[in-house]
């Protein structure tokens, strides 16, 4: 049975516009115009994934958000014509799994709700979105996408970097293939340019100032793949 | 004349005051010695008169060796007596007013029948001797170390202008008798006096005039300080509204102006935002029909127009956003900023040199001076394969000089590519020119950090932007 996904956008239009489209992509879809609509879509049959807009008349999106986190698990994407950097922030935050600013590129969004879903369906096993992950002194900041070295420096990541960075805190103490490495990072974002899965752990080391040499925290595995050595303490 | 005057009006203001007042006060100065000296000579003279008189005509009772008892007697400074002297023939007739009134006093006590002749030189040396001592005898040279000292009495003399009366009275029997008279000391010491006073005056005055000058103009470089301010952050808090009147006025119409611009910024900007944003919304509508298209080429056709148009509405927000400080402010390691970007340009399949390497990590809103550098390499990389970003780390501040070694652009457009959507004629065309936003957002970022951005154009050829950030 195809997935059930449930639209939240006070736009008719694009509501409709929305159905039709993710309708054509094998979807069922149903699309409502405020919270109270959202409720009792919800009362009425099982959702698998909300599109949630961020500017609603009543209760706006991020209330929508926090409510909705508060009792269920239904994974959540945000969207929001802001496009502002606190606004992602503060959505991923409110528990949202994804966010994307409009206008957004359709396909966009359908990569995002497929991603959503197989993420949801193959939890990594920790209950909840995570914000920040510490580890050896290091931080995380998940929704601000914002790495800080142990001396408070915060130190720039590019996608790629950010991305194999959480798939190593996600999987921390475990070999990882590069077939592995490549499937789980570019199951979120892809992007066009993506280098090597070599080249992105040079990158990555770089920025962690580990050297492979020593008692590195990204370890080579002959023949095998990386392994972050580290302990890692995810905190939600 | 005008290259004479001082630029500031604080120093043509003081040069006036302290000028007009220096005329002034030399002016009243000449006036009060003109009249001191008549005083003087009339009261001087008419003592000097006195007493010629009557020693003549003591004298003229005496016989020779009384005379000379009572010459010698008599011959003390600062009036000299002699009776040795010959008449002076040569004394030419004398018309000065001084002279003339001098004259009467003395024919008024000699009697008009006696015959006299005066001479008041102004010269400094006497052209009678009567004192026989060898330091007054011109035939002698005076003895070394003297040579060019007139004695310490002249020397006064000199400075003061004072004068020496020169009398020479027939006496009944023939005998000429010569009095030598110089102005006594007290007197002389007077407008020395005089000219501390007036030292004094002028000094306080011109420091008084050159603070209230001070005062006065103060407010006019508080002014000029608030206006280039101004240009920095409009959101400078306002000026006082104190001080005289006219800047209180001055001040209020600043502050209004600034309100007014302020005023102006906001609708001008809330437009930009409200038009960008509320494009939102149909062009994700338009990139949904478009998606709903069977006809592949115009779906793409239709898809690079709303990128267009997209990136236009995001550009022009991102450009709103760009002078705004709502980013938090933390240390950033400058060297992983500039390897991010290193590497983008090479995935993108360009290549970016980074020469150096900053020493210590810059506070800066991390996101947004991202978004300043990539616009700048962008920029680069869009009219050349290559680039290159050199760091200078001084510990006041920070540069940043992306460089690439394209066509860089005319002296006259250099500043102009600032501008919101300015783009070069080069440029105009779609694929290569970009939103005319990019310079305007990174500079807007540059000055929001308290940094500066600047394009030029290197020597050697290509452009150079130089981004400074204070640490």
């Amino acid at each position: 049975m195809s997935d059930h996904l449930l639209i939240v956008d006070d736009d008719a239009d694009l509501r409709e516009l929305l159905a039709d489209y993710l309708g054509r992509n094998d979807f069922r879809v149903s699309a409502v115009a405020d919270g109270r609509g959202l409720w009792a879509a919800l009362e009425r049959e099982p959702v698998d994934l909300v599109i949630l807009d961020l500017m609603l008349p009543g209760d706006d999106g991020l209330v929508l958000c926090r409510n909705l986190r508060a009792r269920s698990r239904i994974p959540i994407i945000m969207l929001t014509a802001r496009g502002d950097e606190t606004d992602r922030i503060v959505g991923l935050e409110m528990g949202a799994d994804d966010y994307l600013p409009k206008p957004f590129n359709p396909r966009e969004l359908l990569a995002r709700i497929k991603g959503v879903l197989r993420r949801s369906r193959n939890p990594v096993g920790e209950p909840g979105e995570v914000k920040c992950f510490h580890f050896a002194g290091w931080t995380l900041d998940v929704a601000a996408r914002q790495l800080v070295a142990p001396d408070g420096v915060l130190i720039p990541l590019g996608a790629s970097e950010y991305r194999l960075l959480r798939v190593f805190l996600e999987h921390p103490q475990r070999v990882l293939n590069r077939d592995q490495l490549l499937d789980f990072t570019q199951g979120r974002e892809a992007a066009p340019f993506d280098r090597s899965i070599d080249v992105q752990v040079s990158r990555l080391r770089r920025r962690l100032s580990d050297d492979p040499r020593e008692a590195a925290m990204i370890k080579t595995v002959r023949n095998e793949g990386y392994l972050l050595t580290v302990q890692v303490r995810p905190e939600y | 004349m005008r290259r004479l005057l001082p630029q500031s009006l604080f120093g043509r203001l003081t040069l006036f005051l302290t000028g007009g007042l220096i005329v002034a006060q030399l002016l009243s100065a000449a006036i009060l010695l003109q009249d001191r000296d008549q005083a003087l000579y009339q009261a001087i003279g008419g003592h000097v008169a006195q007493r010629i008189g009557a020693i003549v005509n003591l004298l003229d009772t005496l016989d020779e060796p009384e005379r000379r008892r009572l010459v010698t007697a008599l011959d003390l400074p600062p009036t000299r007596l002699s009776l040795d002297l010959p008449w002076q023939t040569d004394a030419a007739p004398d018309e000065r007013y001084h002279t003339t009134l001098f004259r009467a006093l003395l024919k008024r006590q000699l009697g008009p029948d006696r015959p006299f002749q005066l001479e008041i030189n102004d010269d400094l040396l006497p052209p009678l001797r009567i004192d026989r001592r060898p330091r007054f005898d011109p035939d002698r040279p005076p003895p070394p170390g003297q040579a060019e000292r007139p004695p310490r009495w002249r020397m006064r003399a000199m400075m003061m202008g004072l004068r020496n009366f020169v009398v020479q009275v027939r006496l009944r029997d023939g005998t000429t008798a010569t009095f030598q008279q110089a102005l006594p000391e007290d007197v002389i010491a007077w407008p020395a006096r005089l000219l501390l006073i007036l030292v004094v005056l002028l000094a306080s005055v011109a420091i008084l005039s050159a603070w209230a000058v001070r005062a006065l103009t103060r407010p006019l470089t508080v002014l000029a300080n608030a206006a280039t301010e101004l240009g920095r952050d409009i959101h400078h808090p306002p000026l006082p509204e104190t001080g005289p009147l006219e800047v209180q006025r001055a001040a209020h119409a600043f502050n209004t102006m600034q309100q007014r611009l302020i005023r102006y910024l906001e609708d001008r900007n809330r437009i930009l935002a409200a038009v960008s944003h509320d494009l939102k919304t149909p062009i994700t509508r338009l990139r949904l029909r478009a998606e709903l298209l069977e006809d592949s080429p115009l779906r793409e056709k239709f898809q690079a127009d709303l990128d267009d148009m997209q990136r236009m509405a995001q550009a022009s927000l991102d450009f709103l956003r760009s002078g705004e400080d709502a980013e938090a402010v933390a240390p950033v390691d400058i060297n992983a900023l500039l390897d991010c970007l290193r590497e983008d340009a090479e995935d993108a399949g360009h290549a970016v040199r980074v020469i150096s390497v900053a020493r210590q990590p810059l506070r800066c809103r991390p996101l947004a001076l991202k978004r300043c550098l990539t616009n700048l390499v962008d920029n680069a990389l869009k009219y050349a394969q290559d680039a290159e970003i050199e760091v200078v780390d001084r510990p006041d501040r920070l540069t940043l000089t992306i460089r690439d070694y394209g066509p860089g652009i005319p002296g006259a457009e250099l500043e102009r590519v600032f501008e919101p959507f300015y783009r070069l004629e080069s440029s105009r065309s779609r694929d290569t020119g970009g939103t005319g936003l990019g310079l305007s957002i990174a500079r807007n970022i540059a000055r929001a950090h308290g940094g500066e951005l600047v394009l030029r154009n290197h020597p050697t050829g290509g452009l150079e932007a130089l981004l400074e950030v204070p640490r």
